[in-house]
């Protein structure tokens, strides 16, 4: 997605910050992970739909070294009177090492209080997003796994703007950001990447600082389209009714020939539909100690995913001297689109079957369609609780060491699983 | 006095001549790290160190008076940078750092340009009206304006 663009721009700065003419700044920065880890029993982990074990955190019972690494260069060029350029190409352990920018956009400075920038860049949904992949600037070995997930749409190409500017003895930042993404997406219920676009995105975020306190709301909303028509079609709808009809002409009765409406089905589709994403965090950070606090709300008002999903966490630790011991409790819960299972199921006509089949063979046909639907809707379904400790060691001054534990308890499958992990986080 | 003072149990009293020991042996050392921090002999505005330490922490980016600043920094791990960080910054040199990398890599700040030396600092600061920084106090000459000394 806009990756040549990104580049073609990419590449155009760096001519322009290249150019003696120009009295250009050009700065490079750059960040690395490196993660090592394992889980301690791979009997607590789920298959996925195609029958794969799945990971916990990224982690199986074979020691990993490679998913979570990040390594990535970011270079800025001043080019005077307020104009920069800024590009940063990531290259991640999980898509086996493929380079490729994360953002590239120009920054314009209008005042010292107000800046608008044009690219592709983060979207800045949560506390730590727009150093998620930075390492060293959190104190965990990755941000809180539940709260953070957003389903890979991390990135977004648009318009923002951003204003800084003292309240009393408070600092205010409000960032408005505008925009649209496309691109392809891991689904774990799904067996192959799928087509995902997000347009009309707008997004207000909010933070106020003083001195060691930081209190920052965001509220977001766009509208969501997944390639996942087809999919849902053949392993949903029209399994369920091949399903029930030989199961009735297996025994002797005629097919239903049960067809969900075109405008039921697209109740558990993503079609161009609006989702909505809220949040708020605290953090306190005095020096010797810390504590985070953030809360977020996704609500796809559609689909067959999770709706909404929520999750809390508070992380604090303790820094003594270059030892930061650590810990983060998280909370996670979704629900199911209730609404899209009924819309389906009001197509069902239960008296209807009972006085086509009989009682007895309507009500199993009803209930087994029923059951089908449920899973289709439900199978993203989430309650779990999370727990790490760890502890962080500056060891250099442009290096850490984290040692964590996290562990794990999901609801819906009575699972439990834990692992253990060690990163270094770089930061030149 | 005398008598408070052997009322105290043996322990507080070993503590305490301990401490005392203790700050009579870096005394010096502290003396010598005294740290000013300089803006350019023109600049009039009344700065705080509390805007000191908002301008090294990307709070702020202007001067009281308007005029937008031009922050200098100084080699990590030198002797004026360790002090001016955790006396002005109220940081330690590692949390300064991963400070400064959420702010790097969001695009929300540039860290301050870094000097090699005191001299560095002096003379950017001689030259450029919008300049501030911090050198050891010793460094100090009339041609540039202290606004505290910490």
């Amino acid at each position: 997605m806009n990756v040549k663009l990104a580049t073609r721009f990419g590449l155009s700065a760096l001519a322009l910050a290249i150019t003696p003419a120009h009295a250009v700044d050009l700065r490079f920065d750059g960040f690395a992970t490196f993660v090592v880890g394992q889980m301690l029993d791979d009997d607590e982990l789920n298959h996925d739909p195609q029958g794969n074990l799945m990971t916990f955190r990224g982690f199986d019972d074979q020691i990993n070294f490679q998913s979570n690494n990040v390594f990535a260069i970011q270079a800025r060029a001043d080019l005077g009177e307020g104009l920069s350029a800024t590009a940063q190409i990531m290259a991640k352990g999980v898509d086996d090492y493929d380079a490729k920018f994360s953002w590239a956009y120009l920054s314009y400075e209008l005042t010292p209080e107000w800046t608008i920038s044009a690219g592709q860049m983060r979207i800045p949904y949560f506390y730590y997003s727009e150093s998620l992949d930075v390492g060293y600037s959190y104190p965990f070995i990755r941000p809180p796994f539940n709260t953070y997930d957003i389903g890979g749409f991390d990135n977004i190409s648009g318009l923002k703007a951003e204003w800084q500017t003292d309240v009393g003895n408070w600092v205010s930042r409000v960032t408005m950001l505008a925009g649209r993404t496309d691109t392809t997406l891991k689904i774990s219920q799904l067996p192959d990447p799928v087509k995902a676009q997000v347009s009309r995105m707008g997004l207000l975020a909010w933070s106020m600082n003083y001195d060691a306190f930081t209190v920052r709301g965001i509220y977001a909303r766009a509208n969501l389209s997944l390639g996942v028509s087809d999919y849902l079609d053949a392993i949903g709808f029209d399994r369920i009714s091949n399903e029930v009809d030989s199961t009735l002409t297996g025994i002797g009765l005629p097919a239903l020939g049960l067809n969900f409406s075109n405008d039921a089905r697209h109740g558990a589709y993503y079609d161009n539909d609006a989702a909505e994403f809220y949040g708020i965090a605290f953090n306190y950070d005095p020096g010797p100690y810390f504590v985070t606090i953030e809360s977020t709300v996704l609500d796809l008002q559609n689909g067959f995913m999770q709706n909404p999903g929520t999750g809390t966490y508070l992380n604090a630790g303790v820094r003594l001297g270059k030892i930061t011991p650590y810990f983060t409790i998280e909370r996670a819960e979704s629900d199911y689109n209730e609404k899209g299972y009924r819309r389906l199921m009001a197509e069902v006509n239960h008296a209807g079957l009972q006085a086509q089949y009989g009682s007895l063979v309507g009500d199993l046909i009803y209930s087994g369609v029923g059951a089908g639907l449920k899973q289709v809707f439900v199978s993203s379904l989430k309650e779990e609780n999370a727990y790490n400790i760890g502890v962080r060691y500056d060891f250099h001054p442009s290096a850490a060491f984290k040692l964590e534990y996290m562990t794990a308890k999901n609801h819906n499958y009575d699972l439990s699983p834990q692992a253990i992990a060690a990163s270094v986080d770089v930061i030149f | 006095m005398n008598t408070k003072f052997s009322r105290e149990p043996a322990k507080a009293a070993l503590l305490r001549r301990y401490t005392i020991g203790a700050l009579l042996m870096i005394a010096p050392s502290f003396a010598s790290a005294e740290i000013a921090v300089i803006v350019n002999v023109n600049n009039k505005d009344k700065i705080t160190m509390e805007d000191v330490q908002k301008t090294y922490l990307a709070k702020t980016k202007t001067f009281p008076g308007g005029g937008k600043i031009v922050a200098l920094d100084q080699t990590e791990g030198s002797t004026s940078r360790v002090e001016f960080v955790s006396k002005v910054v109220k940081k330690d040199e590692a949390q300064m750092k991963a400070y400064w990398s959420r702010l790097i890599f969001t695009g929300k700040g540039v860290p301050p340009k870094v000097m090699d030396s005191d001299e560095a600092v002096l003379e950017a600061v001689i030259g450029n009206p919008s300049a501030i920084g911090f050198i050891e106090a010793d460094a100090v000459t009339d041609k540039v304006r202290v606004i505290g000394t910490i």
